[in-house]
């Protein structure tokens, strides 16, 4: 579970660690499905022409 | 107060990060750390010469390659030496953390903790060791793992802070990159890839010397054993100044086996003229008795910036002679 700043916290810390928070997990998704698509084209090219590549 | 540590946020990544981390009670690196801290952890502008070197050597080996493949290569390439970085940061963030050119890294700033980005440096590895396996071959695989290791432990764990022959033994690591390139095309080695890696090795001494002679306060307070910490500026510059003469003949060797062709023949010939004119600059350098420069090391600076476009240069004329012939 991701770190809960304090109530305490002052509201504008409190925004940005969440556009932070926000900006990782769109960069986690981004690269998750990239390497998705990556796995799925190598696959593409390997099942097509086994020999490419050794 | 709100408005004052916003401000501070919004420069994190910037000198303030401590601050920031301080006025953050509860929150760990995981919590202030942004996209961009961790793309820094992957040192982006070493990454870029580890990249191209290694895309000439995919570019100048017999064969083909499917795209699809080479782009994964060429990422492989990428992460492997992004994670190596990572890792490096990890293990040297203690120095980091007093050198001025370094301490503003995301873990000596306390933006990242020194745990996650060990996690984020050795999956990143194992993770481009698979993938070059599964879309080249296992050689090429092995080869990028063995510079990873290379790297992380030979030169960042080994060599770095017990000897001032730190960058020539580990420049090894900057230069496996065209025969991991070559590699993933072929599946094996030849000579060209060799002097390709001979050409890097030999490179990494003046190129990173001219660095350390207006850094080298850095690597003191540190206490890493640079050669200008350890030998003096003077014995530095003279070592710059020989090592680029070996590097100059290196680079004729391609063209003269006929391996390469006129075009990389004459940019080596002029390139290696230049570096040398560069080198007998910075011996030249005026300086006191205790070998102190007194032009702040102009000259060092210039061979450093022209030590850059030099390898690029040079492979780019590799890649050119190849295309043409």
């Amino acid at each position: 579970m991701p770190p809960t700043p304090p109530a305490t916290t002052p509201p504008g810390l409190h925004q940005e660690l969440r556009r932070r928070r926000r900006g990782r997990n769109v960069a986690l998704l981004v690269v998750l499905l990239s390497v998705s698509a990556l796995f799925y084209a190598i696959a593409l090219v390997k099942l097509a022409k086994p020999e490419i590549g050794g | 107060m709100t408005d004052t540590a916003s401000q501070v946020l919004s420069k994190a990544g910037g000198q303030n990060a401590p601050l920031l981390a301080a006025a953050l009670p509860v929150a760990d690196g995981m919590a202030i750390s942004s996209v961009g801290d961790w793309i820094a952890l992957l040192k982006p502008r070493v990454v870029m010469l580890v990249v191209f070197t290694g895309w000439i050597g995919m570019m100048i080996a017999p064969g083909h390659l499917h795209p699809v493949l080479a782009a994964t290569a060429i990422l492989c390439i990428t992460i492997g030496a992004g994670a190596a970085g990572a890792i490096n940061m990890w293990y040297d963030r203690d120095i980091d953390l007093v050198m001025r050119r370094t301490r503003n890294r995301p873990i000596p700033a306390g933006r990242i903790a020194p745990n996650d980005a060990l996690a984020f440096g050795v999956v990143l590895a194992c993770a481009s060791v698979l993938v070059m396996a599964l879309a080249t071959n296992l050689f090429a695989a092995l080869v990028l793992a063995g510079s990873i290791g290379f790297y992380v432990f030979i030169y960042t764990m080994w060599l770095k802070r017990r000897t001032a022959q730190n960058i020539v033994i580990g420049g090894a690591a900057g230069a496996f990159p065209p025969v991991i390139g070559w590699a993933a095309v072929t599946g094996g080695l030849d000579i060209l890839p060799l002097l390709m890696f001979a050409v890097i090795f030999f490179w990494t001494p003046p190129h990173f010397w001219s660095l350390s002679l207006w850094a080298h306060a850095d690597y003191a307070r540190a206490g890493v054993p640079m050669l200008p910490v350890v030998a003096g500026a003077r014995e530095t510059r003279r070592q710059v100044f020989r090592y680029t003469l070996v590097l100059a003949a290196v680079t004729l060797a391609p063209w003269a086996l006929g391996l390469a062709g006129i075009i990389y023949g004459a940019a080596a010939l002029a390139l290696g003229l230049g570096f040398v004119v560069c080198a007998v600059r910075v011996v030249r350098d005026r300086q006191d008795d205790a070998g102190v420069s007194e032009t702040g090391d102009a000259p060092a600076r210039a061979a450093f910036k022209f030590s850059i476009a030099y390898l690029f240069i040079l492979f780019a004329a590799l890649a050119a002679d190849r295309l043409v012939g």
